[in-house]
């Protein structure tokens, strides 16, 4: 089935409290509609992880590491 | 994926209701929307109801021996229920021995049947105990949805809206993050304090040693001008000697070029020494030796072939004379002869370079060699004697002036300094990997270990980096779960209570939240007729809002419920699913009955199923469609349905 609206909407005002980009609730939001809708086999490791890189590469860090330039 | 669940029939036999066979369809097979099963109190409503949670769930209560028919001398029973699930049609067969006192589930998928309950996997989270309760209910579960011992509402709604799927992509989330980082033990923090404090380390250390080298550097480069200043001063005071000066400016001349002809000599011998031909004539002689042992060459046989091949076929040999049959067949056997393999071209250099060494005379080079030594030694001898004139002469200029003794004395001294300060540069060039450290003076040494101490930090600061998203996008799925939570239960229970005002407009009540059960507002408790229409609506609402299809399966869907409000519930339950199957009584079709048909639009389906013994033969019409078993009479069609008034067998 199609994502709730609810599942949408809970997703994009977590993503935009947390100060990240609203191009991370969109790939969250197409994760979650893939797995929800059957199109994609939540337990497939592959497909999980390169769904995952996607995610961390558009997650912005909030720490910055010094010491080290 | 949208999950379709369609019940097309069971039959029981064997089991503590009436032998019966139910089927749901239409003859072309779909579904009816509204199947009413009309079975008196005691007939076995319950134990049918509860037959079809057990076939739907695959578990069974505990007690298997509740299920065996009074007065029936077999210990076996059957209980099959035939599904379709989405295109799929799938048949659930429990096998009861009340011998053994056990259940065996079988399931059959297509033309394939296994053993056990085993609905294929995207149905399995709907037919699961807990679920299947919320589509096969009765007023029982009706007061057990506002009861938190009973059920866990929440979890049901988790599941149908799939809000958990956010909880799988935060695993997903810590996973791709283990498999990413090596975790030993030390956390990441303090790795890489320690990390940090190798690499400042290290830069001190390289900041050291570069600046030592290029103090160095400039106290050489310092000496080499004092050094070229003092000799100038002692060309000075040597020049003013006329005679002297040429003699010392020609010894010096005779040593540089003594010293040149050593030099190239010397790196002669040291080339001529490499042959093992010119360090013995032995080598020289097995060498030669090795070649005329070697096979007689051989062409190489791929390039070869051909050309034997053309040859033979030619009217006249290479030297002239004609080539016949016979002298071609000739050619081509004696070919063979010639031909070796490819590696015949490896073994052709390996002669050619051994006779281009050994030569004529085995003894060439090593007398060649021995000659070399012989006048190295002489030119020795001759550098020596030309140093040794040049020392006696600046000797004897040295006693004859003071200021010329002042100036080769500070030369001896500057160079003695250089010499020092050359052995100290050639430490900044060590390439000892042994040494610890703050021991290390090779600069390059600890450049390529500050690379490395960067680079392991560098992974070190990655991994921390990568934790700190770790952290952020599993905070963000964990509020987006809660947060979607919230949002679906606000709304449900909002979507309800508007239904609810439109069955109970005068009763006051809402539901307040859904925490695990529902939550009534206004008032303390409920009656049963209340609690079902809550049901309803709180059911009605959840359903509508899924894309999923699910059957609703009730007993006594009107039975406590006020005949004011069963049209309402009668007009609502179409809209609560594509498929309802209801098992009534006589006395709870007034003012429901009747309004559920109009608003399934007529797609309806009537049974009525008893005891053989409970109602005389001649209480039957003759012309109504009727199937008997051992037990039970079911008979189909509306009319006999709503002319049936039998209440209680008991």
């Amino acid at each position: 089935m199609a994502i709730d609206p609810k599942m949408t909407e809970a997703i994009e005002d977590a993503v935009s409290e947390s100060g990240q980009p609203t191009s991370l609730a969109t790939s969250i939001v197409a994760w979650v509609s893939a797995i929800t809708s059957g199109k994609e086999d939540p337990h497939d490791p592959t497909m999980a992880a390169r769904r995952a890189d996607v995610l961390y590469s558009e997650a912005l860090p909030t720490i910055e590491i010094e010491g080290l330039t | 994926m949208t999950a379709v669940i369609k019940i097309l029939g069971w039959e029981s036999e064997g089991l503590r209701c009436p032998d019966h066979e139910v089927n749901c369809c239409h003859e072309n097979g779909t579904p009816y929307a509204v199947s009413l099963i009309q079975m008196p109190n005691g007939t076995g409503k319950t134990t049918t109801l509860t037959l079809l949670r057990a076939a739907l769930s695959g578990v069974l209560p505990e007690d298997v021996h509740a299920f065996k028919k009074r007065d029936f001398d077999s210990n076996y029973g059957s209980f099959s229920l035939r599904l379709l699930l989405n295109e799929l049609r799938v048949t659930i067969v429990m096998r009861f021995d009340f011998q053994r006192g056990s259940v065996q589930f079988k399931t059959t998928r297509g033309s394939g049947q296994v053993e056990g309950f085993d609905p294929p996997a995207e149905f399995k989270r709907f037919l699961s105990a807990e679920f299947v309760n919320f589509f096969v209910f009765d007023g029982e579960l009706a007061q057990h949805l506002l009861d938190r011992r009973q059920v866990h509402a929440e979890s049901v709604i988790e599941t149908l809206f799939q809000i958990n799927s956010l909880r799988m992509v935060a695993d997903d989330i810590r996973d791709y993050w283990d498999s990413k980082t090596d975790r030993n033990g030390a956390t990441e923090d303090k790795a890489l304090t320690r990390r940090k404090n190798k690499v400042a380390a290290l830069r001190e250390r390289l900041g050291q040693l570069e600046r030592a080298k290029k103090h160095a550097l400039q106290l050489r480069e310092d000496l080499g001008a004092e050094i070229a200043k003092k000799q100038q001063e002692y060309q000075s005071e040597i020049g003013k000697e006329e005679s002297r000066d040429r003699e010392l400016t020609e010894a010096q001349a005779r040593l540089d070029d003594a010293a040149a002809r050593v030099d190239e000599l010397a790196a002669d011998v040291l080339d001529c020494m490499r042959d093992p031909q010119a360090l013995s004539s032995v080598f020289a002689r097995e060498l030669r030796d090795l070649k005329v042992g070697l096979d007689r060459v051989k062409l190489p046989e791929e390039a070869a072939r051909e050309f034997f091949e053309e040859l033979a076929g030619e009217d006249f040999c290479i030297c002239g004379r004609p080539i016949n049959e016979h002298v071609s067949v000739v050619i081509r056997e004696r070919a063979q002869q010639y031909l070796g393999s490819d590696d015949v071209s490896l073994l052709n250099s390996l002669k050619s370079a051994i006779q281009e060494a050994i030569g004529d005379s085995v003894d060439s080079a090593s007398n060649k060699l021995s000659r070399d030594n012989s006048e190295l030694g002489r030119l020795v001898a001759e550098r020596q004697s030309a140093r040794t004139r040049l020392k006696n002469l600046r000797d004897q200029a040295s006693d004859a002036d003071p200021k010329v003794k002042d100036a080769a004395e500070s030369i001896v001294d500057l160079e003695r300094r250089l010499q020092s300060i050359t052995e100290i540069l050639q430490q900044y060039d060590d390439k000892d990997e042994s040494k610890r450290d703050e021991d290390t003076t090779g600069i390059l040494i600890i450049k390529h270990r500050l690379e490395d101490a960067e680079r392991k930090a560098g992974e070190i600061a990655d991994t921390l980096i990568l934790k700190n998203k770790r952290d952020i996008l599993t905070k963000i799925l964990d509020k987006a779960y809660n947060n979607a939570r919230r949002l679906i239960i606000e709304e449900i229970c909002a979507d309800a209570n508007r239904l609810i005002s439109a069955i109970m407009p005068h009763n006051d009540i809402l539901i307040d939240r859904v925490d695990r059960c529902l939550v009534l507002g206004g008032q303390e408790g409920a009656s049963a007729g209340e609690t079902l229409s809550v049901a309803y609506a709180f059911l009605a609402t959840l359903f509508n809002r899924s894309d999923h299809q699910l059957p609703f399966v009730v007993d006594s869907p009107a039975g406590p419920i006020d005949l004011g409000a069963r049209p309402k519930i009668g007009e609502l339950v179409p809209r609560l699913t594509d498929q309802f199957i209801a098992f009534t009584i006589s006395s709870e079709r007034e003012g429901f009955v009747p309004r559920l048909k109009s608003a399934a639009k007529g797609d309806a389906m009537f049974t009525t199923i008893f005891r053989r013994e409970a109602v005389s033969a001649s209480y039957v019409p003759s012309d109504v469609s009727r199937s008997e078993t051992r037990d039970g009479v079911a008979i189909i069609g509306e009319t006999f349905f709503n002319q049936f008034q039998l209440d209680s067998e008991e």
